[in-house]
């Protein structure tokens, strides 16, 4: 067996295993398709794991009660230990060691009886350990016993006797207490909230009659404080307790801080302690509000990820806890309990409120509002606002005890911006987000059918259907709420992940026919309760239940519902409760979104509709699912284009205010009768019912991509990420766009985050490996594709991809091989012509592509609607064949270029000038040659979208051709002058000649057409790059700007202009007014961010590269603006952070060792950059980098020589970065140097 | 030789954390020693209805090995990872040494008895076959031994597991019960 197919194995026995044992048969047919041998090898194993038992269960050495201590809240019986013990059964002074009874970090404790005759006294000796015995151990140990000298308390165990053993090693004897740890004492007896209280202050006497003898505990958790039966505590272990006294502090200022924090129990510890500062009573008051967070809420009140001292320490001195009424219905992270004999089961929330002799209901309202308060007072990052003493802390709870008004203030967590005038439930408008998590199952006792997993879905994705269509807030749809489904995930942390305000969770409990469902509704950022409910209802009426909750949900975020809007939360789409169950049913499979789940979804819609068979969005479902298989290459058009257009034309009829009818109709149309216009209509249509129906979304922004309209494309995808930041599909919705707009930087970079979010989504690295391979990364992209084949199963659709990768990686043999796999399969199953001509057209077999190209309209293949922007196919485009194919699916792109961000509307001008009024003033081609020269101008601008130096070069091609045809051609005289620019950023090392032709070619441009924005814009960017004749191109540029005020593009390079002057105000003022034109346009927030930077204004550039990223999480130059902002802010973990994303998104390359160096250099690791640094000069023959980098990381070291000489260099080497030398921050180390002043004068005009 | 003081363990230790896979030939024989003498030292000690259990020794070694005041959390964490791999050596050493004695030897009479008592005598585990089957796993699919390794060699539980090796406690979960299920057929067929 190979691992791969012990992966394969696994991955279908661990589904498999999770279902019922009837569900199996079928999902096994489904999963292993025709692989009979994976289908034995899976059974065999689920029968060996339904065999196994308690096999290796126990360990090789099976259980003895022997416990060796660990857990702070065990007790200690040590028999076996105490046998090698050295200690047991020696006299100590007056006493005989009789066993341990506990042990720390230094010594131990033994409990040891009287032993000279006197009287009987059983008491406990602390002992250093064997070995220990250290001059700074010593020193403490002693400290403790002159501090327990000291303190006279009735609740603190007292010092009876010291002295020194027989080996010279200081011992003491304390009083002995039998009794429990307070935790579990309180659980053992039940004890209420009352009744904790009370135990808990007199706790506080305890530490507070310490702080009055000036002795800080530092160390108190429930482990240190024991209740003897007559229910009195007993505070123990002062081993690192600090004596505030000066008398005494040059004994302990040689305790380093740094161990102390070692020997704390950190999930006691005080921000202040763990960060070393100095400790005070207050200090030991955070402890304490530690320990009373527990004893009420039995959790811990921070969730540690990992117990890495540095998470601990974030975690602690950052997170604010959840308030303790609303952490008591978190399931997870349970305080370990202990098992009563009666009651729930122990380590469930069930026996957390009954051995608090409460219910949830009941604990919450006892905790919330004044003892929440009391409780996070205690817990305050900032000492000063805590209880100053444990006697105020003390006092607060007699306070709240006794029903009077408690001193501490409401709490409310770090951020929130809560003005006086709002309360909860009345969030204002444009801020209210909402996400309904998938509902858990507590227990589904026996009586009903399997599968009641689909209950907590299905009731969340109906919520979050009847909620959005009130339109009053933004929903996150259930495929973003999916990756919780199963999960004990923590609501609010859930919450913020997807960005809400607020959040819904809850339970559902069945027994027999009731429902009991349990929700409440939490407000993300205050981390407190808005509302709660308990519904129960027959499980016949979820209909009901359903009315019930959304209403009830709404109403609390939204005082005065309308009329109108109460209809719409009631609207069922169906009266009958069993379609409405089968209609939840298909809901669920279809939102697991793979193959079986969809079959599965078919099969319950079917039933909805045989159910009721006017349900419009069962119909819906139905279309979608058609849809889908055929998109995806499962099932072939003939069986599903009928289906889907029929459904979704009963969808809308029925319903013509469903938003999902008109989307699936849309899409059905397009792929099946590729009308273009109509289809646009209906998606548009579904976009105006619904604007948050992220299927839809997806669908329109599919569709206007295949159209190459890929602004709006991306825009679209952009705006269904807002709405579902974390469902796969609208990320690779994004990834899809973007690879076929031709950004395959970007598409690496976002499918990157996709692969990295979503390991297991297949699509991911699908695309991934498309986009890799376009930009030329062969053995990548055949790698990544083999992760996505594994991960979408060897379906006709993932081979022919790989074939068709390999083709590309010249690997030809096994492509070849792989394709006779996939024609092998055509004898069993549907195989896509169009992903045959694929494999074809990468093999450079012209002749089998087309012929399976024709074949696919002959059986209107939908992938065909792709065929017009496939970068795959572009070897074919041109020829006669494939454009009459291309022709027959009617796509308007076709006949359209691509266009680019920002780019301005007359770049659809002819030859013979622009169109308008004046386009009379050149005289025209003849018309043929026009046409000519018009179609190489389109397909150039189509070469300069893939922003790669290939495409530079292709575009340059055609643009030359074109103004050959055409020699008054201004705009592809611009845009061959902007190509040649390009290259300079492009080609490493740029072209010899490159800037020159570029500036020709612009002068022609102005030439040809002196009314020609793009012209002068140019000519401009040319201006300032490589003459630095700054003055020349600010006239250029405004004069581009004033022939065409919607130039964004020339609008942009202005404000670049500006900054390199360091006309900073003008700048951001101008680059604001290019983004009112662009506003979602990526690239011009970047350069927002880079003139912010420039102008030194750190924050608010990382502010915008933040809001850059939103756009355009994958922009490589986002980052690095973000990155260079905090290393010159200092915030070196910032920085080195961002360089890893980018090393992520790059690989390594020449370019990323050079920003290694430089954050690097930049973050006092100079040793590192310098040997890096030396690398990339040596280098640089064969490896590129721009001489201006070298000298900026020159600089970040501090070396001017080495500074000067690459300045020098780059001179020459008309480095691009040159431009910003009189601005650039990076440079700041130099300026002061009479060299730089020189090299000022000799720049720019 | 000499044994290496507790200090040393305790910097090793700390190096391993550190990333220095290199101290490994430096810390197993002390670990290796450590769990070798207090396995022998529990079994002398033998009493009917005491078995011992290797959490104990392993947390027994770690206290007595290792200085804690100068050891950060996750050096526990490693040293288990250590631990059980060493207690798998032992215990199979010891299995191999008696394979010829009917009925297994010392440490499977140990394991085995009571269970046998207790759920009708179907398991009798050969920790030779099981030991040659876990390497078998490692090649496959090295986390699963790893897990089979730190549960039923190092008797970790399954919290303890996942903090050893990084993952979540579900996922040693899922691990396990694969793991489980074919470890169960392999050793069934010899």
């Amino acid at each position: 067996m190979t691992p791969e197919r012990w992966q394969q194995i696994e991955e279908v026995f661990q589904t498999a295993v999770d279902l019922p044992p009837e569900e199996r048969h079928p999902y096994l047919t489904l999963a292993c398709g025709g692989d009979d041998t994976l289908r034995q090898q899976v059974t065999t194993l689920i029968e060996q794991y339904e065999a196994a038992g308690d096999f290796i269960e126990e360990p090789a050495l099976a259980a003895l009660p022997l416990h060796v201590q660990t857990d702070p809240y065990a007790t200690m019986p040590l028999d076996l230990v105490a046998d090698i013990d050295p200690a047991i059964g020696r006299r100590i002074g007056a006493y005989l060691v009789a066993r341990e009874i506990g042990r720390g970090g230094m010594g131990a404790v033994y409990l040891a009886e009287r032993a000279d005759g006197e009287f009987r006294q059983r008491v406990a000796v602390k002992l250093i350990k064997r070995g220990m015995d250290t001059d700074f151990i010593l020193r403490r140990f002693r400290n403790e016993r002159q501090i327990l000298a000291t303190l006279d308390h009735q609740y603190i165990a007292r010092l009876l006797d010291g002295g020194t053993t027989d080996d010279g090693l200081p011992y003491f004897v304390m009083e002995y207490i039998e009794g429990l740890p307070v935790y579990r004492f309180c659980d053992e007896r039940k004890l209420t909230v009352g009744e904790r209280l009370k135990l808990f202050r007199m706790v506080c006497d305890a530490v507070h009659y310490a702080h009055q003898k000036l002795v800080i505990h530092r160390d108190i958790k429930p482990s240190n404080i024991l209740v003897a039966d007559g229910g009195l505590p007993k505070l123990l272990d002062f081993g690192i307790a600090k004596l505030l006294n000066p008398e005494f502090s040059g004994e302990i200022t040689l305790d380093p801080t740094a161990t102390a924090m070692r020997l704390m129990t950190p999930e006691y510890a005080a921000p202040e302690q763990v960060r070393g500062e100095p400790v005070s009573p207050a200090t030991d008051v955070y402890s304490l509000g530690v320990l009373l967070y527990e004893l009420l809420t039995g959790h811990r009140p921070y969730r540690l990820r990992n117990r890495s001292p540095h998470e601990m320490a974030r975690v602690i001195c950052e997170e604010d806890p959840q308030h303790p009424s609303v952490r008591i219905t978190s399931p997870e992270d349970l305080l370990p309990a202990h098992p009563s004999g009666t009651g729930p089961e122990s380590d469930t929330l069930g026996y957390l409120y009954w051995c608090r002799g409460a219910t949830v209901e009941t604990l919450r309202r006892e905790l919330a509002g004044d003892l929440d308060n009391i409780v996070m007072k205690a817990l305050r990052k900032e000492p000063s606002e805590r209880y100053q003493t444990a006697e105020e802390m003390r006092e607060d709870i007699t306070r709240f005890v006794e029903g009077r008004a408690v001193a501490a203030p409401p709490f409310f967590p770090a951020g929130s911006r809560r003005d006086a005038s709002r309360t909860a439930g009345e969030p204002t408008r444009e801020e209210t987000s909402l996400a309904v998590l998938p509902l858990k199952i507590v227990e589904s006792t026996g009586g009903l059918e399997t599968g009641g997993e689909y209950l907590g879905v299905g009731l969340a994705d109906a919520l979050i259907t009847r909620l959005g269509s009130l339109r009053r807030f933004t929903l996150r749809p259930t495929s973003s709420v999916l990756r919780y489904h199963g999960r004990d995930a923590d609501p609010l942390a859930a919450g913020r992940e997807l960005g809400v305000t607020y959040i819904l969770e809850g339970r559902i409990r069945r027994a027999g026919q009731t429902l009991r469902v349990t929700l409440q509704l939490l407000d993300v950022r205050e981390g407190s309760a808005v509302w709660a409910g308990q519904f129960d209802e027959d499980s016949a009426d979820v209909l009901q239940l359903e009315d019930s909750i959304s209403e009830q949900v709404a109403e609390a975020l939204i005082p005065q519902l309308t009329g109108g809007e109460r209809l719409r939360l009631q609207k069922r789409g169906t009266d009958r409760a069993d379609a409405y169950e089968e209609y939840m049913r298909g809901r669920y499979h279809w939102n697991t979104f793979n193959e079986e789940g969809f079959a599965r979804a078919l099969v319950h819609y079917s039933r909805a509709v045989s159910l009721d068979p006017d349900y419009a969005l069962a119909y819906a479902g139905i279309a979608d699912y058609y849809n889908v298989l055929g998109v995806y290459a499962i099932l072939p058009f003939s069986e599903t284009s009928a289906a889907a257009l029929q459904a979704a034309r009963k969808s809308v009829a029925l319903d013509p205010t469903l938003a999902e009818g008109y989307a699936a109709l849309g899409f059905a149309t397009l792929t099946h009768e590729f009308d273009w216009e109509e289809s646009e209509r209906q998606l548009r249509r579904a976009s105006e019912l619904n604007p948050n129906y992220v299927t839809g979304c997806l669908w329109l922004s599919f569709f206007l991509g295949m159209e190459g309209r890929f602004d709006e494309a991306l825009n679209g995808a952009r705006r269904a990420l807002e709405i579902a930041p974390l469902t796969p599909l609208v990320r690779h919705t994004l990834n899809w766009t973007l690879y076929h707009a031709r950004r395959f930087d970007e598409a690496i970079a976002s499918a990157r985050i996709l692969v990295t979010t979503e390991p297991t989504y297949g699509l991911g690295h699908l695309l991934l490996s498309l986009a890799l391979s376009q930009a030329g990364r062969h053995d990548e992209a055949v790698e990544t594709c083999g992760k996505a084949v594994e991960l979408l199963g060897r379906s006709p659709y993932s081979l022919a991809f790989l074939a068709a990768l390999l083709a590309a990686a010249g690997r030809t043999e096994e492509s070849r091989r792989l394709l006779e796999e996939i024609r092998r399969m055509e004898e069993t199953r549907y195989v896509s012509p169009y992903m045959l001509a694929l494999v074809y057209c990468r093999l450079s077999d012209s002749e089998g592509a087309l012929e399976q190209l024709e074949r696919a309209w002959e059986i209107r293949d939908a992938r065909l609607a792709w065929l017009g922007v496939d970068p795959q196919f572009d070897s074919l485009r041109g020829h006669p064949r494939f454009d009459e194919v291309l022709l027959r699916t009617k796509n308007p792109a076709h006949a359209q270029r691509p266009t680019t961000s920002g780019g301005a509307s007359s770049r659809d001008a002819t030859p013979s000038g622009r169109q308008g009024p004046d386009s009379g003033a050149t005289p025209p081609a003849p018309r043929d040659t026009e046409d000519e020269a018009q179609k190489l101008y389109k397909a150039g601008r189509y070469f300069v979208t893939r922003r790669t130096a290939e495409g530079l070069r292709q575009a340059i091609e055609r643009f030359e051709r074109a103004v050959q045809l055409a020699p008054r051609y201004g705009l592809a005289w611009a845009e061959m002058a902007d190509s040649y620019s390009f290259l300079n950023w492009y080609v490493e090392p740029p072209p010899d000649g490159a800037w020159a032709s570029a500036k020709q070619a612009a002068l022609r441009a102005v030439e040809a057409d002196d009314s020609l924005s793009e012209a002068h814009a140019s000519l401009g960017f040319i201006l300032f790059n490589y003459e630095r004749d700054f003055a020349e191109a600010e006239r250029e540029l405004r004069r581009a700007i004033e022939l065409n005020l919607e130039n964004a593009v020339a609008r942009r390079w202005h404000a670049y202009n500006l900054t390199a002057m360091g006309r900073h105000d003008e700048a951001i003022s101008e680059i604001r007014k290019a983004q009112q034109l662009a506003p979602r346009s990526p690239v011009i927030a970047t350069a927002l961010a880079n003139i912010l930077f420039l102008a030194r204004r750190f924050e608010e550039a990382e502010e915008q590269c933040r809001s850059a990223l939103e756009l355009d999480p994958g922009s490589i130059s986002t980052h690095i603006i973000l990155r260079w902002s905090y290393e010159m802010r200092g915030m070196c973990d910032d920085a080195l952070g961002v360089f890893e994303q980018e090393r992520a998104f790059t690989g390594d390359t020449p370019t990323t060792r050079a920003k290694q160096a430089h954050v690097l250099a930049s973050c006092g690791h100079p040793e590192e950059a310098r040997e890096i640094l030396s690398d990339l000069i040596a280098r640089r023959s064969q490896e590129w980098v721009t001489a201006y980098e070298i000298a900026v990381i020159h600089s970040r070291l501090g070396e001017r020589d080495g500074a000067f000489s690459w300045l020098a260099r780059a001179e020459e080497e008309h480095s691009v970065g040159l431009t910003y030398l009189r601005v650039d921050p990076r440079l700041d180390g130099l300026r002061a140097d009479p060299r730089f002043s020189e090299l000022l004068r000799r720049f720019g005009k | 030789m000499t044994i290496p003081s507790q200090h040393d363990v305790t910097r090793l230790l700390v190096r391993l954390t550190d990333g220095d896979r290199g101290v490994l030939d430096d810390l197993l024989p002390v670990v290796y020693g450590e769990l070798r003498r207090l396995a022998s030292s529990y079994l002398r000690r033998e009493r009917p209805g005491h078995t011992l259990q290797p959490t104990a020794l392993v947390h027994e070694a770690y206290m007595r090995l290792v200085d804690q005041t100068q050891v950060q959390w996750q050096n526990r964490a490693h040293f288990f990872g250590v631990a059980a791999q060493m207690m798998r050596r032992i215990l199979v050493d010891h299995a191999r040494a008696h394979e010829a004695e009917k009925r297994g030897g010392e440490f499977q009479k140990l394991s085995l008895d009571e269970n046998l008592d207790a759920s009708g005598g179907e398991r009798d585990i050969n920790l030779v076959a099981l030991d040659d089957a876990l390497n078998r796993l490692a090649a496959l699919d090295a986390q699963k031994s790893k897990i089979v390794e730190l549960r039923f060699f190092g008797g970790l539980s399954v919290e303890e597991t996942a903090e050893v090796l990084g993952v979540s406690a579900p996922t040693v979960k899922r691990q396990w019960r694969m793991a489980k299920a074919w470890l169960y057929g392999q050793l069934k067929n010899t």
